[in-house]
């Protein structure tokens, strides 16, 4: 049998953008141009090597964001993804929680056998949405894979834990969210940059996914860690150095007693 | 490096994200690479490939022969990232693009076209043109090289000499004399395959700059090169070498473009990071005038390219506007890349810092595809005619 796979994509900030408080309140990089999460890149060039390979017969993204995110968008199906559903929050400010709820509605109208996504985004380094979503479909979710192998129905992912390798495998429908190992993500070929603008990306509204239940929790305030302070120099020989750090550690700074 | 141009021209959504694409493939899988190509004095096979697949060998060609079918302006915006980076490699790219592909392309009979495009749009194998000669540099056609015509094709004696990809090129454009009757119209345009009997590749040079891209000579002793390897009508490829030299000269303009940027790019953030006298250098009005000059040069540059490019999309061929192009970018360039050394001070001279080596690369876009004396040459000659 042949694929259909569903990735989840979202739009983070790139890992080396500078971050700082905004006028909004909220944290941001408004000079760093926004990628596809990590993460999620790993789920999709898995996904589309799977295609390749003849072992899935089409490629979904499924985000849930703004049309600010439609560049972004673009850049996964410019990889080789054949289609994209956007559920455009607009304005709405909805958690991780709402976002698995909506995420798992769409997935319910939507043919899937596999869903591909990153272990967590690199944003807010969470990682909640995987196992939500998983919860709300009621499938198997098989986390943090370094490897994924697809035999007909039957999904085998390897993890990587405290100094051993796990084997793990389920039936189709599955979740699997992806490690960083699992692969290295192609660029994009000039042809599949334009190919992709012709690609459908269809646009789902909040509401229809999305029960009107209030959040259950509230971001109440962002604010930067404190700033590092300079590096210190001590000089002389390794002798006379390593007494002076001493008494930097134990009399000036306090760190040893 | 996340440095964003500050003025740019005004450029479409495909011109950006194809930028995009571009610059995070060169920064990276070539940027860690740099010194070890330069040490390499080639560009790895490897390498061509990964260029061919991203379909940056032949941005301008149509899709069924392999090509992006993209425009020569959004051709130009991939060599100038190319060369931000690496000027080496960018110059192994545009050459393709330009020269050997270009030249099947614009001049190829439809079995040509699909014969030899395909492979080296995708880069599994790599081409040259040879043009220039020992006695033959800018008189190109000066040319000495021979092509006597035999029974079942042509026989070609000589040499050509600072060819690009000479010591591995799997396929040649090559011009050569077919009357001995001077000028453009005795030449003609021949596509030699590595193999054919008495064609090899001859000394490596050893260069100042551009060490990424191998540069040497072609050997020709009585090769024998079959009838439908002729390229263009035969006599006419005098002509035809100067159509082709007009897209090679946009790349040089382009890269020198990148070239500069890069110089500035690295500029930016030494000046950023180094102190002196208790703030960063780029707190000095002495520094700040360089960087406002290097952007300033390079936003000019590039509003020339772009012009060149759109010239050449719109007529088929740039002129004036390409010989005006290359000649103020790469003057610009060899500038801005003595300023970015003048910006590192003493750590610029050292090969810690990349700056020396795009000041090496950079004398060479004086000179390659037509020295800025034979622009000023064709540019003058252009305005004369139009005024007389």
């Amino acid at each position: 049998m042949s694929l259909k796979i569903v990735c989840l994509l979202k739009q983070t900030l790139p890992t080396e953008a500078k971050i700082s408080i905004l006028d909004t309140g909220k944290p941001g990089d408004a000079r760093s141009k926004p990628i596809i999460n990590p993460y999620d890149e790993f789920g999709i060039e898995e996904a589309v090597k799977l295609k390749e390979a003849g072992k899935a017969s089409e490629v979904t993204l499924l985000s849930v964001g703004t049309d600010k995110w439609l560049e972004t968008i673009r850049r996964g199906l410019a990889m080789g993804a054949d289609q994209a559903v956007l559920i455009d929050v607009g304005s709405e400010e909805i958690d991780q929680s709402q976002v698995a709820e909506a995420l798992a509605n769409q997935l319910q109208k939507m043919e899937y056998d596999l869903v591909l996504c990153g272990k967590l985004a690199v944003d807010t380094g969470l990682g909640e949405v995987p196992g939500r979503v998983a919860a709300r479909l009621g499938i198997p979710l098989l986390h943090v894979a370094a490897k994924v192998d697809v035999e007909g129905n039957k999904v085998t992912v390897e993890r990587v834990a405290d100094g051993n390798i796990v084997h793990v495998e389920a039936e189709c429908p599955v979740i699997v969210s992806a490690d960083k190992s699992l692969n290295k993500p192609r660029f994009a070929s000039l042809p599949n940059i334009m190919k992709a603008k012709k690609k459908p990306i269809d646009t789902v509204a909040l509401a229809d996914v999305l029960s009107g239940a209030a959040q259950t929790r509230r971001t109440v305030k962002y604010e930067l860690p404190p700033e590092r302070g300079p590096v210190r120099m001590l000089e002389g020989e390794n002798d006379a150095a390593a007494r002076k750090l001493v008494d930097v550690l134990v009399n000036e700074e306090k760190i040893v007693h | 490096m996340s440095i964003e141009q500050a003025p740019a021209p005004e450029q479409s959504v495909d011109e950006r994200q194809l930028r995009e694409m571009v610059r995070d493939f060169m920064e990276g899988e070539v940027a860690p690479q740099i010194r070890e190509l330069e040490e390499l004095k080639r560009l790895p096979a490897e390498l061509f490939r990964q260029f061919g697949e991203l379909g940056l060998l032949g941005v301008t060609i149509p899709e069924q022969y392999g090509g992006s079918a993209m425009s020569h302006r959004e051709l130009a915006w991939v060599v100038e990232e190319i060369a931000r980076v690496c000027p080496g490699v960018a110059l192994s790219v545009g050459a393709t693009n330009s020269l050997p592909i270009g030249h099947i392309y614009k001049f190829g009979t439809e079995e040509q076209r699909m014969k030899y495009l395909p492979a080296l749009c995708s880069g599994e194998k790599v081409g040259s043109w040879g043009l220039t000669e020992p006695n033959a540099g800018c008189d190109s056609f000066a040319t000495e090289t021979k092509a006597e015509k035999v029974n079942g094709g042509w026989l070609l004696n000589g040499r050509k000499s600072l060819i690009t990809h000479a010591s591995f090129c799997d396929t040649a454009v090559v011009m050569a004399k077919t009357t001995p009757e001077g000028g453009h119209n005795g030449v003609s345009a021949f596509i030699v395959e590595r193999g054919m009997t008495g064609f090899e590749s001859g000394k490596t040079e050893d260069k100042l700059g551009m060490c990424a891209s191998d540069t040497g000579d072609l050997v020709f002793k009585d090769c024998l090169v079959p009838e439908e390897n002729l390229l263009g009508e035969v006599h006419q490829g005098g002509k035809g070498a100067l159509a082709v030299l007009d897209g090679g000269r946009i790349g040089i303009a382009s890269l020198s473009v990148g070239l500069a940027q890069g110089a500035l790019d690295h500029s930016l953030r030494y000046a950023h990071d180094r102190k002196q006298f208790g703030k960063p250098i780029a707190q000095f009005q002495a520094i700040q005038f360089k960087l406002a000059d290097m952007q300033t040069h390079i936003h000019a540059a590039r509003l020339m390219v772009m012009n060149a490019a759109d010239v050449k999309e719109k007529e088929g061929r740039a002129g004036v506007s390409a010989a005006m192009a290359k000649l103020f970018a790469s003057e610009i360039c060899v500038k801005a890349a003595e300023e970015a050394i003048q910006i590192h001070g003493g750590y610029g001279y050292t090969k810690d810092f990349l700056v020396e080596k795009f000041w090496r690369d950079s004398k060479l876009l004086t000179i390659g595809e037509g020295t800025s004396e034979v622009q000023r040459l064709i540019i003058a000659k252009q305005i004369l005619n139009d005024t007389r």
